[in-house]
């Protein structure tokens, strides 16, 4: 059976040193570092980007050489990792011209598409249950104010 | 005497209706979530920290609260009735808990569950109660200095008693700091590190940050297996302890509650580590040690005791130092800030009625639990037939809702994804979310001591080495990093971690 794996420490340790590459790189581009006396704003994200290229290195390297702990890439549930971000972001753009209902609803379907094996009519009953307990919950019980209907619809 | 009238304090905080509703609450809650497995008390503290904005910070602190310790009995629940540990710190109830179930003697398995973990937690109320002002003392006694070396042996605890890759812990306690600091300095009032984001001027959302690490990274992770789950239908009788039964429990409680108290104020300590000491000792100790493994009564109460003494001790430093000593109680800390509250050794003063009325609560939470959760385990029970689907999906809803709720922006939709989806990387490739999240909340602490130290000794970084306070901290912290380093502990270490 073919399935892909990925070496988990060297794609770690280079996750690792590009975060600190950024960290440490705009720290001493863009931010005055100051004295040690008086500590500028880039002072502390350099050394500690710095630090973290330092450790990624390690990190990768000892990947790279032996033992590493290997990352079955085939059950990734790519559906939950695709949908759930859209889903996150329609609910988002939605609230404002079409308000908290079809955000909510937006949101719910797309996570419950997300979910293997589930089909369109179920997705759609379980966000309109969700939906519903949704807003009793926040809308009537915690009295929070988000307009149900958006600028859009009225 | 003070500790009385502090109490007496406390008894009035915590006995408002509100504040009684709320740890109630909290608790119902709590148990919820520990009796479901795949979503822990961090996921669900982070999803409910929004609906705390417009609490009373007493309200809010014993709300979340009771969700961590009530987790702690639900957790234990399930191990016992089904071999399923709904929390990690319960894992190991389950190798006496569920033989105990199988042979007719769950009823009394629960209520030793339930006992012990009452008796620790009162024990650890006295604790906190007697310790916590005299600690506060000593850390006034702290300077700039002091508060940096002792958040550099913070992290470096937390990392020693992480999982996994020591490495992996220590980078992303680094990446926490960073995040941590992006946004406005303090200092220069100028804007950094956020990527020409505007949004970012008050720095990254924390509570985004906090339920995309461990709310809905965790989910996705869930998802990769699509095992069914089975629910046994076993009839709970007789849930009450004979007298031979009780008298086993005795000591066995009491050293669990010694060791998860000991082991519950130490940095990267808490629940899920003391229920394995105090097991693993138990099992040196015990006259009845040759039977633990196959349904000792012993084997349930000193895990369930310790882990129960280990989760409310872990509240010293948090409230007398402002120290997170694990990521349920940086999370706390995070709900402070957002209430408006600067953690640190100055709570016990300026909050009083917070202080003492969060500890008491705790004792009464576990009151609550010893009384509800035995006449509801059916119920607890049938909530494992709820399907996944239904529990994915609301808490997508509700997180984004209380999210959304806060911020008003999509940009918090962003963050929330963003930090979603590299939780679940990180999580792929070993690297464990809670360190992160300590550093997250420490890096603009640290950051700051760091400066303040460094304006006060003219610039010499040899300050960290004469102040005596810090210094001690600093040899503490390089010895546990060297410790960790040497070869024979480090195999011991991998053992005692491959044992979970």
């Amino acid at each position: 059976m073919h399935t892909t794996k990925l070496n988990g420490d060297l794609a770690a340790g280079i996750l690792f040193i590009l975060f600190g590459g950024w960290f440490c790189g705009s720290s001493l581009l863009g931010l005055s570092l100051g004295s040690a006396f008086r500590m500028g704003p880039g002072f502390f994200p350099a050394v500690v980007g710095g630090l973290l290229i330092a450790l990624g290195l390690i990190i990768a390297l000892n990947g790279w050489m032996a033992k590493a702990t290997e990352v079955d890439l085939a059950t990734v549930p790519w559906r939950a990792v695709i949908l759930f971000p859209v889903g996150l972001i329609l609910f988002g753009a939605a609230m404002r011209p079409l308000g908290m209902v079809v955000a909510l609803l937006l949101l719910c379907l797309s996570a419950a598409m997300g979910v293997k094996g589930m089909s369109l009519g179920r997705a759609a009953l379980l966000s309109l249950a969700i939906t519903a307990v949704c807003i009793g919950i926040f809308n009537f019980g915690l009295g929070i104010n988000l307009p149900l209907v958006g600028d859009w619809l009225r | 005497m003070d500790i009385i009238s502090n109490l007496a304090l406390g008894f009035s905080v915590a006995l408002a209706w509100q504040n009684i509703f709320f740890c109630f609450v909290g608790v119902l809650a709590g148990t919820l979530v520990g009796v479901l497995p795949g979503v822990g008390p961090l996921a669900t503290i982070a999803i409910l920290l929004p609906i705390t904005f417009s609490m009373q910070p007493d309200s809010a602190l014993i709300m979340l609260a009771g969700i961590y310790y009530g987790a702690q009995y639900g957790g234990s629940t399930t191990a016992i009735l089904l071999n399923l540990p709904g929390e990690a710190s319960s894992a190991i109830t389950t190798l006496d808990g569920y033989q105990m179930a199988r042979r007719g003697r769950a009823g009394a398995a629960l209520a030793t569950a339930a006992l012990s973990s009452f008796f620790a937690g009162t024990i650890a109320t006295i604790i906190i109660a007697l310790f916590a002002a005299p600690l506060t003392q000593v850390a006034m006694a702290f300077r700039p200095p002091s508060y940096f070396s002792m958040m550099v042996l913070g992290l470096v605890a937390s990392v020693v008693l992480a999982h996994g890759s020591i490495l992996k812990a220590i980078a992303m306690v680094l990446l926490g700091l960073l995040l941590g600091i992006i946004g406005t300095d303090i200092y220069t009032g100028s804007a950094r590190l956020n990527m020409g984001m505007l949004e970012l001027a008050d720095g990254v959302d924390f509570v985004g940050l906090a339920i995309g690490l461990f709310g809905i990274a965790e989910i996705l992770r869930n998802l990769e297996t699509s095992e069914k789950r089975e629910v046994l239908s076993t009839k709970v009788k007789g849930l009450w302890l004979s007298l031979t039964d009780f008298k086993r429990i005795i000591m066995p409680s009491i050293r669990g509650t010694a060791i998860g108290s000991a082991l519950g104020i130490l940095p990267g300590g808490g629940a899920m580590l003391a229920s394995f000491a105090a097991y693993i000792i138990e099992k040196k100790v015990s006259k009845n040690r040759t039977e633990m493994g196959q349904g000792a009564i012993e084997g349930v109460a000193a895990p369930e005791s310790a882990n129960n003494a280990g989760s409310q001790t872990a509240f010293i430093p948090m409230l007398t130092l402002g120290l997170p000593s694990n990521a349920v109680m940086a999370l706390m800390i995070g709900a402070m800030i957002i209430q408006g509250i600067q953690p640190g050794p100055d709570i016990i003063m300026k909050q009083p009625g917070m202080f003492w009325g969060l500890i008491v609560s705790m004792w009464l939470g576990n009151l609550m639990l010893v009384l509800l959760n035995l006449p509801l385990i059916g119920l607890w029970i049938r909530f494992l037939t709820v399907p996944y689907p239904i529990l994915v999906v609301s808490v997508m809803a509700f997180s984004a809702v209380g999210i959304y709720s806060a911020s008003g922006t999509l940009f918090s939709m962003y963050e929330l994804g963003f930090f979603a989806l590299l939780g679940y990387v990180f999580m792929r490739l070993g690297c464990e979310p809670a360190p992160l999240t300590l550093g997250f909340i420490l890096g603009p602490m640290m950051e700051e001591q760091l400066r303040r130290s460094m304006l006060m000794s003219r610039g010499d970084p040899t300050v960290f080495l004469t102040d005596p306070i810090s210094l001690g901290f600093l040899i503490v912290a390089a010895a546990a990093l060297l410790l960790i380093a040497a070869p024979a502990i480090a195999r011991k270490r991998e053992e005692a971690f491959s044992e979970e």
